[in-house]
């Protein structure tokens, strides 16, 4: 299934993506940010909601990836 | 004939509060409720959408991307501009040139067309809510910036919703400074998006500016809410990039958020303004005792202590800032004639060639030859040896050290291999 996807880190990204069906929201952020980092450093909303980790992605969802922290110059 | 009402008249009128919406707000104010809250939101999400229409709509202003072709197409040269060949009696333009213009011509106007009618078939979809973005998502829609707005109401403790803006407040923003080892509370920040340069989508406006709610300034006098934001415009650092993008796909949660974690920073690599300076006692002024500002205080270079600009004197030349108390006790310079003036631009003048000492701006004399001279060494013709030929001075500038002379024969032949190059 596809859903939006926008991650906010860097450079970013912002597009369409397949992801299988029954994945959840935790497993997706590692599947795209990595093993290494941690759930709770982002702020990651699903259709601009604060989701629980264990949410289920679903079809046309737009998941929104946001670090906890940016620095200014 | 019935007085007319102006519309400015008829929508103050409207708009202006009664005495009993007036009696409303003397108390204290009572939480929004649940409705009130929905209205708002969807107050806010209107007017986000019909600013992100604007915006996307100017982006994709046909006329804009016609323009552009246009500007190619005047660069072309002209047939008629080019030099002729002239062949035998009669007059000839090279055909392989012609065609090749001929060519790039046809191209620009195909692009023309091209852009044109891509332009009309996106406003198409545009206007059926069916075009992505460029960068393949679908494009925002009401409902989503409902949403967003709903996102917002949820993780900030206000929105504020007025004709042209909206803005957000923060929780107050605590800053840890390292070198101090301390949190810094800066107070609550306010985040406001403003419609009318969002909708420009220039980036000679900043679309949004940070103000302090309840801000803390720091202690040195100057106007800094926070170590990066200069006169309300946050410098973004690499929140750059998705700042943009987030306004561009008309994300306005995203935005917000974006906005609010980079406030929550304190990168000390790059700050407009320390963050120890809030932590800092405030530095007074020796004399009055105001609260010194760094851009607007000096240091009396003789006591060393700080004064404000109202305090503290300038000896005549102004190189030397001196306090009252020093400029009243200490001597006169020799060459301003300044009380307590020191390190005047005089003696940034080179020593006379014959008595060695430095000589004052009215005593200088320089020969045509580059030789330093007091005007009374000049006459007293005792200690000159002979008349200069090279120049009208009395001073033998043949004489010359032999570090000059080396210079002069170095001069010499640069000219002749700059000559020898030309030949060549």
């Amino acid at each position: 299934m596809k859903i939006d996807f926008v991650n906010n880190t860097g450079g970013g990204f912002r597009g369409e993506i397949d992801v299988t069906e029954g994945t959840t929201i935790e497993q997706f952020f590692h599947q795209q940010m990595g093993e290494g980092k941690s759930f709770g450093d982002y702020g990651i909303t699903v259709n601009s909601l604060d989701v629980n980790p264990s949410r289920v992605l679903r079809e046309g969802d737009t998941v929104s990836i946001v670090p906890g922290k940016y620095s200014g110059a | 004939m019935p007085a007319t009402t102006s519309g400015w008249a008829r929508y103050s009128r409207a708009h202006s509060p009664s005495r009993e919406k007036v009696k409303l707000f003397k108390g204290k104010r009572e939480k929004p409720s649940a409705e009130a809250k929905e209205r708002i939101a969807r107050k806010a999400a209107h007017m986000l959408h019909r600013a992100f229409r604007t915006r996307l709509l100017s982006l994709i202003d046909p006329s804009v991307a016609i323009r552009k072709v246009y500007d190619q197409f005047k660069q072309l040269p002209d047939v008629d501009r080019l030099a002729p060949i002239y062949i035998g009696a009669g007059q000839f333009y090279r055909l392989e040139t012609i065609t090749d213009i001929m060519r790039r011509k046809l191209r620009t106007v195909r692009d023309l067309i091209d852009e044109a009618s891509e332009c009309s078939e996106r406003i198409d979809k545009f206007n059926r809510g069916i075009m992505p973005t460029t960068n393949g998502l679908r494009i925002t829609n009401p409902e989503k910036i409902l949403k967003d707005v709903q996102a917002l109401q949820a993780n900030f403790p206000k929105l504020i919703v007025k004709p042209g803006i909206i803005s957000v407040t923060t929780e107050p923003i605590v800053l840890h400074c390292e070198q101090e080892s301390e949190d810094v509370n800066l107070g609550r920040m306010r985040i406001t998006l403003r419609l009318l340069h969002y909708c420009r989508g220039s980036s000679c406006y900043t679309p949004y500016v940070i103000e302090a709610e309840d801000g803390v300034n720091p202690k040195n006098g100057d106007d800094f809410i926070h170590p990066h934001v200069a006169s309300g415009v946050l410098c973004e650092g690499n929140a750059q990039h998705a700042i943009t993008d987030a306004l561009d796909d008309g994300r306005f949660y995203d935005f917000f958020h974006i906005v609010h974690n980079t406030l929550i920073v304190y990168n000390e690599e790059s700050p407009h303004c320390s963050l120890e300076l809030w932590l800092r006692e405030a530095e007074t002024c020796s004399e009055c005792g105001d609260d010194l500002n760094e851009d607007y205080s000096s240091s009396c270079e003789i006591c060393g202590e700080r004064f404000c600009d109202d305090c503290i004197r300038y000896c005549d030349i102004g190189s030397t800032a001196i306090c009252v108390n020093c400029r009243n006790n200490a001597s006169p310079c020799e060459y301003c004639e300044v009380a307590g003036s020191r390190g005047c631009l005089i003696h940034e003048n080179d020593p006379c060639d014959i008595c060695g000492e430095v000589p004052s701006d009215a005593e200088e004399i320089e020969c045509d030859a580059g030789y330093t001279m007091h005007a009374n060494c000049i006459n007293d013709a005792s200690t000159l040896p002979s008349m200069c030929v090279d120049c009208s001075y009395m001073r033998d500038c043949s004489e010359l050290p032999e570090s000059l002379k080396e210079e002069e024969e170095d001069d010499d032949e640069d000219e002749v291999s700059v000559e020898d190059n030309n030949d060549s």
